[in-house]
């Protein structure tokens, strides 16, 4: 077999495989039963992308897609940030996790003061 | 000639595990139950199958402006996929009503009954940051109070103070 | 089993409280307010003549109006649709369809100076339209700035209050200090990449819309991390009319003058430069980072406005 075929093949069957993988993510980010997994999945979405763009640079030996997924990979953290914005009430409340939360807190705290402390 | 194919074969191994790192993470959105299991799988996608593929791109690529552009490509995904997953975990821990069905406060680390300190089987590393840093802002707030005696032996008797769940303490027994 | 469930087989509450209302009350209710608009409608009318002749003829402007707006509808319908079907057909031997592209491509490089051969023709053949897409975001900022701005000529009483609690409505990122400390490494290297995208723009992809896209998203995540106040010290809405207005005349009168020169026959004097230089292609370089501003503080401005109801500063 010819080394140029065989990279086409790699790279191809790679591609196709992540893009199985998006579609996966994309039935999770539909699925999602709280906003937080269809935030996660479209992040995983957006990672996988960049991944298939440079396999893409690779195959097609064109430097500018590499620039493409800089971009992605630099942009990709405003939608989360927004979202999160959004989403997460303004003076958030510290949900009850069972268990008396406060007082193991402050005896943790103490004890690691303490701790440092007397190993200092 | 077999100087290219061994390169080749270096690329295809290295692609296979990037799949593979892939494959694990949305394995693990499917098949965990809940958005903190889930983050904590998308991270191995995030960091170890961006690393593989831009390790693979870089070895087909060699060394030039590019494989350069390569590695900024992996330093910043390094660096915005933790902040995303820390918001999208506070979204989820300030938003989620039944958080305390999934979330539980770790009892206090250390001492005799450290065993106890170990999560209960539902936690996870992902978990355990969101509580400890809730922990920590409520200390800030309600619990900062100065440390009058910093001596070991005012331990003992103040860590068997601290409520442990019951199931826990028959575990930490055993 | 549902404890909701169990009282509510014991008769203790109605599941559907609150949320079915009866519907007796609606009807009256709707009564009063037909009975209230017709008693208004006639102390309109019947007050003076003069209110009833400015009420006719208002009504018979907008029946005229929406007349004229049907008719003018589907007049451009026509016009549209005549226009499309009189088109080449796809990969036709048309002259106009074939040979504008082969030129573009055959002495595109030679003839503009930029070897990114879509630049050379959006920013250099085209240019006209260039100019419009970035008028069309100015608009647009224009639009959301006039729905959506708070200032003191349209706040009207009690309105204050709304808008400061729909403010505090967002969660503050700003106490965020992973954010921080990651915006600290990631703000200067994205706003350089972005002004790499922007000189770039004749010699590779990217150029002024991209590059200013990704500028723009630079500011978000800058007024996220460190908050408006600290953004308001340097970019405010004045400064933002300003470089928005500055750039786009820069546009309209560089491109005018190359257009009339052109028309004419006239030599521009704009010097073309080597192929693959970062200041080559003649004016596709300043038109890119002038389209690139505007886009940069659109997106912003947009961000700004739907966040807080300002662009910045004392507006």
């Amino acid at each position: 077999m010819d080394i140029k075929e065989a990279y086409q093949i790699l790279y191809s069957g790679a591609l196709i495989a992540l893009i199985v993988l998006i579609g996966a993510m994309l039935v999770r980010a539909i699925k999602g039963p709280r906003i937080t997994d269809r935030i996660m999945s479209i992040n995983m979405i957006g990672t996988m992308v960049i991944c298939a763009i440079l396999i893409l640079s690779q195959l097609l030996k064109e430097t500018f897609l590499i620039d493409v997924a800089l971009i992605y990979a630099m942009v990709s953290l405003v939608t989360v940030l927004m979202l999160a914005a959004m989403y997460i009430p303004a003076d958030p409340k510290i949900p009850d996790l069972g268990g008396k939360r406060g007082a193991g807190g402050a005896a943790r705290t103490q004890r690691g003061k303490k701790k440092r402390r007397s190993r200092a | 000639m077999t100087a290219e194919w061994i390169r080749f074969f270096l690329i295809a191994a290295v692609l296979i595990a990037a799949l593979i790192a892939f494959t694990g993470a949305v394995l693990g959105a499917w098949r965990f139950g809940f958005v903190m299991n889930r983050l904590h799988a998308a991270g191995i996608g995030d960091t170890l199958g961006v690393l593989l593929v831009i390790i693979a791109a870089v070895i087909s690529a060699g060394l030039s402006l590019e494989s350069l552009k390569l590695v900024l490509i992996a330093a910043f995904l390094w660096f915005t996929s933790p902040v995303s997953t820390h918001f999208v975990g506070q979204v989820e821990f300030f938003t989620n009503p039944e958080i305390g069905r999934f979330l539980r406060a770790l009892p206090p680390r250390g001492g005799k009954d450290g065993a106890t300190g170990a999560a209960p089987a539902e936690t996870d590393g992902g978990k355990d940051g969101a509580t400890g840093a809730v922990l920590a802002e409520a200390d800030d707030t309600k619990d900062m109070r100065p440390v009058e005696a910093p001596d070991m032996e005012d331990a003992k008797p103040d860590s068997e103070d601290h409520d442990v769940k019951p199931g826990n303490e028959g575990k930490g027994e055993k | 089993m549902n404890e909701t469930f169990r009282r509510f087989l014991d008769g203790e509450i109605d599941p559907l409280e609150g949320i079915m209302n009866v519907a007796e009350e609606e009807d009256s209710g709707r009564k009063e307010l037909t009975a209230a608009m017709k008693r208004r409608h006639r102390t309109v009318i019947g007050t003076s003549k003069a209110q009833k002749l400015m009420r006719a003829e208002k009504e018979s402007y907008y029946r005229v109006y929406n007349v004229v707006a049907v008719i003018s509808c589907i007049l451009l319908i026509g016009v549209l649709l005549f226009t499309v079907a009189h088109l080449p057909r796809y990969g036709a031997e048309n002259p106009r369809a074939t040979e504008v592209m082969d030129r573009y491509i055959e002495r595109g490089v030679e003839e503009t100076g930029a070897v990114n051969v879509v630049a050379g023709m959006i920013l250099d053949y085209r240019a006209f339209d260039t100019l419009g897409e970035s008028h069309v975001l100015f608009t647009a900022l224009v639009c959301v700035m006039i729905l959506l701005i708070m200032d003191k000529k349209n706040m009207r009483t009690g309105y204050e209050d709304y808008y400061t609690t729909t403010r505090e409505r967002f969660h503050d990122l700003t106490t965020e200090a992973i954010l921080r400390n990651v915006a600290i490494v990631l703000i200067p290297c994205i706003f350089v990449y972005g002004l790499y995208v922007l000189l770039n723009g004749q010699n590779g992809p990217g150029g002024g819309f991209s590059g200013g896209a990704v500028m723009g998203s630079g500011l978000i995540i800058a007024s996220a991390a460190f908050g408006f106040d600290r953004m308001d010290r340097f970019f405010t809405a004045r400064v933002s009319a300003w470089i928005t207005f500055s750039s786009l005349a820069f546009y309209s009168f560089a491109k005018g003058y190359v257009f009339f020169t052109g028309a004419n026959g006239i030599p521009n004097g704009v010097p073309k430069g080597t192929p693959g230089n970062i200041l080559s292609g003649g004016l596709i370089l300043p038109l890119d980072i002038a389209v690139g501003l505007v886009v940069a503080c659109t997106m912003f401005g947009f961000y700004s406005l739907f966040r807080r109801g300002t662009i910045g500063g004392a507006s």
